[in-house]
């Protein structure tokens, strides 16, 4: 179930205008990993450039951002549970884990909460 | 509550200058005008990287200004209120006790008697050492958002550097302290507080709030009997937590702690008609105590 919403984040983002516009400036490959699973994100100027399931050797990303199969579902539904609500809630938690360089995200943050925060617009719950 | 329904609404602003820590600061405040002479005066305290305008739904509201003068300011530094001459070389560090003179100046210059002071987050923060210090001068403290003592969740470091949007960053990273079922007018209009704040500004109010508030070892000191102390806080606020708020609360006799059903860190913007039914009964608590 979580696979299915992550393998159908390129055909939300890259029809969503002002999503694309927000993240305009931003050019990187991060990974999202659930219980089992790893998808490398790469986007170019906004648009999710290529999803491709891990693992994949010597492929580089440049940060990852991971959480349990049944965090990741909480945080999608509409109206998520206090504490699953946001990344960083749940990163507090220990429920999440962000990686790597976080000089993307972070000069991108709204971009990078709303794009995988998408799946609430799935119907998760 | 009436939002929205006012051409002119019954706020008055206006410029008071006064003595901050020896230095002549500029601040702007405002004020309901719905409140008789005989109405009891609440200084509101907003968040750490935004202004006054977080109260104004509080500042309209008739049946609040039955009993009360809602009076709300910008921190130096935040909103209309200037930074002090100089500023273009200093790094804005708030810290527990020029906070406190600017609280204290502040009333003190508006001549408000016995007030109540209700701060939100920081301002939460802040009105728990008021109450310890000077507990005697306020008829209550409310703390919004409040304890003394939480656990930081970021790096501040994010929130001032040229090659980083301060606004943006810093509106993103609050922005999941609102609460999901807030409506997306006040969420955004909460928001813009962080957007269009100066740069280096919550994190200098920061400053105050991680490395220089740490009152676990003071807060049971409270006498609530000579001042009430009332903490309420959202369920979905991860910075200052529910367990937070009760932690602090057990450790003050007599401090009255409600946790708020789908609210957040912004309680007051964010969801103006919701707080207001936590808020009232405890204004009707303050107005009917001696």
């Amino acid at each position: 179930m979580v696979d299915n919403f992550i393998k159908r984040l390129p055909d939300f983002v890259n029809r969503d205008a002002w999503l694309i516009w927000r993240g305009r400036h931003l050019t990187t490959t991060f990974l999202l990993k659930t219980s089992q699973a790893e998808y490398f994100i790469s986007i170019r100027e906004g648009e999710i450039h290529q999803l491709a399931a891990g693992p994949q050797l010597l492929k580089p990303s440049v940060f990852s951002i991971k959480a349990s199969d049944g965090a990741w579902l909480k945080h999608w539904r509409k109206f998520p549970p206090s504490g699953w609500h946001d990344i960083f809630a749940m990163v507090k938690m220990g429920e999440a884990s962000i990686e790597g360089d976080l000089y993307p995200m972070m000069s991108n943050l709204r971009y990078i909460k709303e794009l995988i925060a998408l799946p609430r617009k799935m119907g998760g719950d | 509550m009436e939002i929205g329904i006012h051409k002119l609404e019954p706020i008055m602003g206006r410029y008071l200058n006064v003595d901050i820590d020896g230095q002549k600061s500029r601040i702007y405040f405002e004020e309901s005008t719905l409140s008789g002479d005989k109405a009891i005066p609440v200084v509101c305290l907003h968040t750490a990287g935004s202004d006054s305008s977080q109260f104004r739904h509080l500042l309209v509201d008739k049946e609040i200004a039955a009993n009360f003068r809602m009076i709300a300011f910008d921190m130096p530094w935040h909103g209309k209120s200037l930074p002090p001459v100089g500023y273009q070389d200093q790094e804005y560090r708030l810290t527990t006790e020029l906070y406190l003179d600017t609280v204290d100046s502040f009333i003190a210059a508006i001549g408000a008697k016995n007030p109540v002071v209700m701060g939100c987050s920081m301002g939460g923060r802040l009105v728990i050492e008021l109450a310890r210090r000077y507990g005697k001068n306020f008829r209550a403290v409310i703390g919004l958002e409040a304890s003394d003592y939480q656990t930081p969740w970021y790096d501040t470091e994010w929130l001032n550097r040229p090659d980083v949007h301060g606004g943006e960053i810093c509106s993103a990273l609050i922005s999941g302290l609102i609460a999901p079922q807030s409506p997306d007018e006040f969420r955004w209009e909460t928001l813009w507080g962080y957007l269009s704040a100066g740069p280096g500004v919550f994190k200098g109010d920061l400053h105050f709030y991680r490395e220089d508030s740490d009152f676990r070892d003071r807060s049971s000191e409270i006498d609530t009997e000579l001042c009430p102390l009332y903490l309420l806080t959202g369920e979905y606020d991860f910075s200052c937590t529910p367990d937070d708020t009760k932690r602090t609360g057990q450790s003050i006799p007599g401090a009255k702690v409600t946790i708020m059903k789908k609210l957040g860190h912004f309680p007051m913007s964010e969801n103006p008609e919701l707080f207001r039914g936590y808020l009232l009964p405890v204004l009707a608590d303050i107005a009917t105590s001696q």
